[in-house]
């Protein structure tokens, strides 16, 4: 295959534009992929935007936590993504929160905790998350 | 993020890239083809060995020419010069199967406080919907956009 423009415009090395590749960008490659990436999308949606809260907090932190964990409690569908570390983050349903707030009394009083509350699904396509990111000092 | 990748080869409308895979294998001819999903906007990156004698791109094949890092460097190339012609485009990935989404999981984990400075990545877990992507998750699917 002929290599005949090199893209020194996006300054990226060893690129080239190979006009043999144009027949290919109609074809769809898979289209059993393809539907399964639409049905997928569809399903879904796209993400939401998320507004990020911070919050330091201290040892009364378990009990900051406590209060929203009853906020999302009065919600249907409530789900947490709770991370005591942040590299093994653990999922907790709101029917394990419990262990999850022992563990955090019992462990981190240093520990970076982020919130994912999923407060309610009145469209089951429509995902709102809350994040709320803790810096227990 | 300064990873060897292999040599680019792209169509004229940059939707379409092909690279060479080299390993015990032998040489192994990949595409990726960024497809337009029915969501406006949004484009299915398509990763797969092109079958030499049909052109067309096996997306179950497991080659295991032992280069994968090389191999999610060349792809996460096309990434970049695929948002830098079309900085509204949302990529979606989704892999073909358990060891390919895995191996995007990787490479996202492995760079993600670069990505995350350029990127919004989100990671998609079935019973839950989409989530700013964490290490360590295995998600089923990903999406990553410019920041705004």
């Amino acid at each position: 295959m002929e290599k005949v423009i090199e893209l020194k415009k996006y300054k990226y090395p060893n690129t080239f534009i190979n006009p043999e590749l144009n027949k290919y960008e109609d074809i769809v490659s898979s289209p059993e992929k393809l539907a399964e990436a639409n049905a997928t999308l569809a399903k879904y949606g796209l993400p939401k935007g998320w507004e990020k809260k911070t919050t330091t907090q201290s040892k009364e932190s378990a009990f900051w936590l406590s209060g929203i964990l009853q906020r999302a409690d009065a919600a249907e569908n409530t789900f947490l993504l709770i991370s005591l570390d942040k590299d093994a983050p653990t999922h907790y349903t709101i029917n394990t929160v419990p262990e999850m707030l022992h563990k955090l009394v019992k462990t981190a009083w240093c520990a970076t905790i982020q919130v994912y509350i999923q407060p309610q699904i009145n469209d089951k396509k429509q995902f709102e998350y809350e994040l709320i990111e803790v810096k227990m000092d | 993020m300064s990873y060897d990748t292999y040599e680019l080869e792209i169509s004229d409308s940059i939707m379409v890239f092909e690279f060479v895979s080299e390993g015990p294998k032998g040489l192994i001819r990949k595409r990726v083809h960024y497809q337009k999903t029915t969501q406006v906007g949004t484009y299915n990156l398509a990763l797969g060995d092109v079958n030499s004698k049909t052109n067309k791109i096996d997306f179950d094949v497991i080659t295991d020419n032992k280069d994968a890092e090389k191999v999610l460097a060349t792809v996460a190339k096309t990434v970049f010069i695929f948002i830098d012609n079309f900085p509204k485009a949302r990529i979606y990935a989704e892999g073909s199967n358990t060891a390919r989404t895995r191996l995007y999981r990787m490479g996202i984990s492995s760079n993600l406080e670069a990505i995350n400075k350029q990127f919004d990545v989100y990671g998609l877990l079935e019973s839950i919907g989409w989530l700013p992507f964490e290490k360590n998750i295995d998600y089923l699917a990903f999406t990553l956009k410019l920041k705004d």
